[in-house]
């Protein structure tokens, strides 16, 4: 695996999104606590359950990334539904 | 119904599970991650810590046993005829009422073909309206572009099974003309579409056709399911399994597909031994969830009758949903899944595997061996030590 295409790899991301991640990175510090497990995507098929084997690439050259997104994606996630909640 | 894009959240021991719809993810967070979040703390952090959640994060629900076409693979033997036992929507209101009390995430809904059900979208939009995401897996011959229009605004994901592309027929039926036409209207609808491949001897070579199509047709992903010998494919598994090779190509077949279509390929829970047989490093599959079989851990099967198991190729034992609050911890439906990693036996027992692999599909083990608790006999690792006798 030693050829692997970093370019490549990004593009078989799953959407992560982008709304919001202006302010998640304007985060004043970073969070505290780890994400456990991290699934990406629906599962739509009703008899089993699916992984993306492009994760195994993704364990290789940016794991920590992709955990660090998505920890951030959450936060801010939060953030947007308490200003909600606070306005509401 | 939760606000676009709004966190939905359950406590666990650990701390909590996390889903969202947009982008589309699970995530299980520490206690202190919670926290941060602004998820308040409970009692459950106390616990001692266990294997199984506190429900399942997922339901597979069988909504009708009719089918429009008979493949010889159903494993819900599901023909045109069938139906006979299926709830009535009213039948299922009260179980999606129950699914939602236990804050179960998604469902995801098939038959049978689902589209069969005149109700089919007044289901969803009953998960829907209980905070739960609706799914679905359909083989797409019934799809037109007014129900393309109205399911891309319900379902999370529509995944069409198409198992090749013509003029390779696999399992008795063209599925793909139709199926194909089916993924474009959706595509063109805006919905989030995928394709199931179920993968066999015969189609194994001719993956990439497929995958190639899908990607070149704006579907999100490809999902490629073992063949597993329950209803109808029980009779001819033996000689439309996947060869001992093929098994062994599986993994690095379906990454080459992802890197050289650049679309997500996927590989089901039941084909774990044939990843680990490559010995990627087991901490990072398991930060990832690339789990064997999650039956009755996080997921549940459900039947047309509303009866739950562990898994929707795995027997249940007559356990109705709606009784999931008590049946998710006490029914003895669960135990082949749950007992896995304390009971295993040898080669399973001391593999580094052993833990996200979870000894291979159950519903495989079931049919080849007679034993429900027994390793799957297909994977390498176990085919090579049955070969080279017990361990001294």
């Amino acid at each position: 695996m030693s050829d692997l295409d970093p370019e490549k790899l990004r593009a078989l991301l799953p959407p992560l999104g982008t709304a919001g991640l202006e302010s998640a990175a304007a985060s004043p510090r970073p969070l505290r606590g780890k994400l456990l497990k991290l699934k990406l995507g629906f599962n739509p098929n009703s008899s089993s359950v699916g992984t993306p084997v492009v994760v195994f690439l993704w364990t290789l050259v940016a794991s920590g990334a992709v955990l660090s997104f998505a920890a951030a994606v959450l936060a801010e996630r939060f953030r947007r539904r308490r200003k909600a909640g606070t306005a509401s | 119904m939760s606000a676009a894009g709004a966190p939905r959240w359950r406590h666990e021991r650990f701390g909590a599970v996390i889903a969202l719809d947009d982008p589309p993810l699970l995530a299980h967070v520490d206690q202190e991650l919670a926290t941060e979040l602004g998820i308040p703390p409970s009692s459950l952090w106390s616990a001692p810590a266990r294997e199984m959640l506190e429900a399942p994060v997922e339901a597979h629900l069988t909504v009708t046993k009719r089918c429009n076409l008979a493949c010889t693979h159903c494993y819900q033997e599901s023909t045109p005829s069938a139906g006979g036992t299926d709830l009535a929507l009213a039948e299922w209101l009260p179980r999606l009422d129950a699914l939602a009390r236990a804050r179960v995430f998604h469902v995801a809904i098939g038959g049978g073909e689902a589209l069969t059900r005149p109700d089919l979208l007044a289901l969803a939009e009953a998960a829907r309206a209980r905070g739960i995401t609706p799914n679905l897996t359909t083989n797409g011959a019934l799809v037109d572009d007014e129900f393309a229009a109205r399911a891309a605004t319900l379902f999370g994901q529509i995944n069409v099974s198409i198992d090749a592309l013509p003029p390779l027929r696999m399992f008795g039926t063209d599925k793909a003309t139709t199926g194909m036409r089916a993924a474009a209207s959706l595509v063109r609808a805006g919905a989030r579409v995928g394709a199931n491949v179920v993968v066999a001897r015969a189609n194994f070579e001719a993956l990439d056709a497929v995958v190639g199509w899908a990607a070149a047709s704006g579907l999100v992903e490809v999902e490629l399911l073992r063949l597993k010998p329950t209803g109808r494919a029980r009779a001819r598994y033996l000689e439309e399994r996947l060869t001992r090779a093929q098994r062994e190509r599986l993994f690095p077949l379906a990454l080459a597909l992802a890197t050289r279509h650049g679309i997500p390929v996927k590989l089901d829970c039941s084909a774990a031994p044939f990843i680990a047989c490559h010995a990627p490093d087991p901490e990072r599959l398991e930060r990832f969830e690339v789990a064997g079989c999650i039956g009755g851990l996080s997921l549940l099967g459900v039947n047309e009758r509303g009866e739950t198991s562990g898994c929707s190729f795995y027997p249940g034992l007559g356990d109705d949903l709606l009784d999931l609050e008590h049946g998710w911890e006490r029914s003895a439906a669960y135990t082949p899944f749950r007992g896995y990693v304390e009971t295993a036996e040898e080669p399973c027992r001391s593999c580094p595997y052993l833990r996200t692999c979870r000894g291979g599909c159950r519903a495989v083990a079931l049919f080849l061996t007679g034993r429900p608790d027994a390793p799957d006999p297909e994977c390498p690792r176990v085919e090579d030590a049955s070969v080279s006798g017990p361990a001294s």
